[in-house]
């Protein structure tokens, strides 16, 4: 299978600080991530050519074209849906086919995301939810999270692994909004419930950040500053009857076909199996969504991820599956894995707060439940 | 402990092109499903092209208005809204007998009593004038 997108690189990253209260303009966020991530690459803003997006992002390129003062962008993009794997694996087509040369892929949240419709009327797609109640992204996963008990038999403890294993893995990273806040299993199962069975610290929490990196081909990141970063695969994927999280008329509402379809093609596209990765990152916005992630990617079996996650040890940074290493969104901070990617970048540098000793192979996927993309990095 | 009466729990749905004939058969208290003209497969939520055989021909048919609780969630804790008092409150994925599942609340349940696998019958509450929602009932 062709893959044209391995000769790319994550040649610079760049983040703001994290925080938990929403006081900063969101342009500003993004002006300055952007701004790191190509010091960190040894360019300079005038060598920039190519710019996506997010479309959930409400910063839009033209307005960082404004403050950056660009003439002419020959190679922009939004990207939709789950993570900013899309974003970057995106930017990274845009130096793949010679549309941009040096292409910045950026995410800055500011203030609180995920609320429901505040309208007093709606239509369309959520017309057939949030009359009923279902208000933002916790109560359409919480759904599928208690037919996933219902059917495995699992107790719900076992989401609570996931989240201390994030929050363990924050607590240690100078950067995260909960950096010295580890959590224990008993505090997630005291912690209150939102709407069953998920709790308080099953969810990720509203932080305010952003993260920014540069994509350029391999051959110009051996020229820059930085140990470059290969893109070694992109994917997306996506499943039959697929919403944004509230599948509810799939066959079987605990499909997790978009990222069994992505994983089979970054095999073909890359020869590397997810799980021979050495540091794994699944988009933690609720807790139940990574354990069906890590069925759907092949690290256990289907409706083995309780057992696979019990105690947590598998996955904290010294065991077989280091999980979302600098704390994720639970542990560092929401900006929609952006951040998970500037961490696996580090990680492959040899720069990251949690070092994995000697890690070579990273894989960056969204979560479960709705079109999703994944990236597979590696050091060059 | 009293069944809350709440009826609207967020906004009130407006009618699309793709959708009407569902709002409309809402407010004369019946529930109506899509299904394809052609193979006659069902298909929610409402859309212009059958995904099984892609016809573009679709119709209407009365559901008989039963179905089984598929999954639930009782929502807890509101942050951001405007709702108030009205936690907890139940949300189900109801699967109709014809097949299509909708999201619904329950009229008759007290939050621990809704289990999956119950049989449940569809009931209409309005909520605002002349717009109803499709509810639940114990069968």
């Amino acid at each position: 299978m062709e893959n044209k997108i391995k000769d790319t690189a994550i040649v610079g990253i760049g983040s703001t600080s994290f925080t938990r209260k929403a006081t900063r303009s969101r342009l500003g966020l993004a002006v300055e991530a952007i701004a790191n991530a190509i010091e960190d690459a040894g360019l300079k803003p005038d060598d920039v050519d190519g710019l996506t997006s997010h479309v959930f992002d409400p910063t839009t390129e033209r307005e960082v074209l404004n403050c950056f003062g660009w003439r002419n962008l020959r190679f922009f993009a939004e990207t939709a849906y789950g993570n900013s794997s899309a974003t970057v694996g995106v930017a990274a087509m845009g130096v793949a086919t010679g549309q941009a040369r040096y292409a910045v892929a950026f995410r800055s949240i500011s203030g609180r995301y995920g609320d429901g419709p505040k309208a007093d009327r709606v239509h369309g797609e959520h017309a057939f939810y949030s009359p009923f109640g279902m208000r933002v992204p916790a109560h359409w996963v919480a759904v599928i999270a208690q037919r996933y008990l219902y059917e495995y038999k699992v107790d719900p403890r076992a989401f609570g692994w996931i989240s201390v294993t994030c929050r363990k893995h924050g607590a240690t990273n100078p950067g995260a909004v909960n950096y010295k806040r580890p959590i224990t299993i008993e505090e997630h199962q005291a912690s209150r419930m939102i709407a069953d069975p998920l709790r308080l610290f099953d969810c990720t929490p509203n932080t305010e950040g952003a993260c920014a990196v540069v994509v350029a081909s391999r051959e110009d990141a051996r020229n820059l500053r930085q140990p470059p970063v290969r893109i070694l695969g992109f994917v997306q994927g996506t499943g039959a009857e697929t919403e944004n999280n509230t599948n509810y008329n799939r066959e079987n509402i605990l499909s997790t076909d978009e990222s069994e379809y992505m994983r089979r093609e970054m095999y073909e596209k890359t020869g590397i199996a997810a799980t021979e990765v050495d540091v794994v990152q699944f988009y933690d916005h609720f807790t139940p969504l990574v354990l069906m992630g890590l069925e759907a990617w092949g690290f256990c079996g289907r409706g083995e991820g309780a057992a696979f996650v019990e105690g947590g040890e598998r996955i904290t940074i010294g065991g077989d599956v280091p999980l979302n290493t600098s704390g994720g969104h639970i542990g560092e901070a929401y900006v929609q894995s952006m951040n998970h990617i500037v961490d696996s970048v580090r990680q492959l540098r040899g720069t990251a707060p949690n070092q994995v000793v000697g890690a070579e192979l990273s894989l960056v996927a969204s979560g479960v439940n709705l079109p999703g993309s994944a990236l597979m990095l590696g050091k060059d | 402990m009293q069944v809350k009466p709440t009826s609207l729990l967020g906004p009130v749905p407006v009618p699309t092109p793709d959708d009407r004939e569902y709002w409309e058969g809402c407010a004369r208290d019946e529930l109506i499903l899509q299904r394809c003209a052609e193979c006659k497969a069902y298909r929610h939520l409402p859309r212009p092209m059958c995904p099984k055989c892609r016809s573009t021909r679709g119709e209407w048919v009365r559901s008989a208005g039963m179905g089984t609780i598929h999954s639930y969630t009782i929502v807890h804790n509101l942050v951001g809204t405007d709702l108030g008092d009205v936690v907890p409150y139940d949300i189900v994925l109801v699967e109709m007998d014809e097949g299509p599942r909708i999201i619904s609340n329950m009229v008759d349940m007290l939050p621990d009593e809704v289990g999956i696998g119950m049989r449940v019958r569809v009931t209409f509450r309005e909520v605002a004038p002349g717009v109803k929602l499709p509810k639940f009932e114990k069968a």
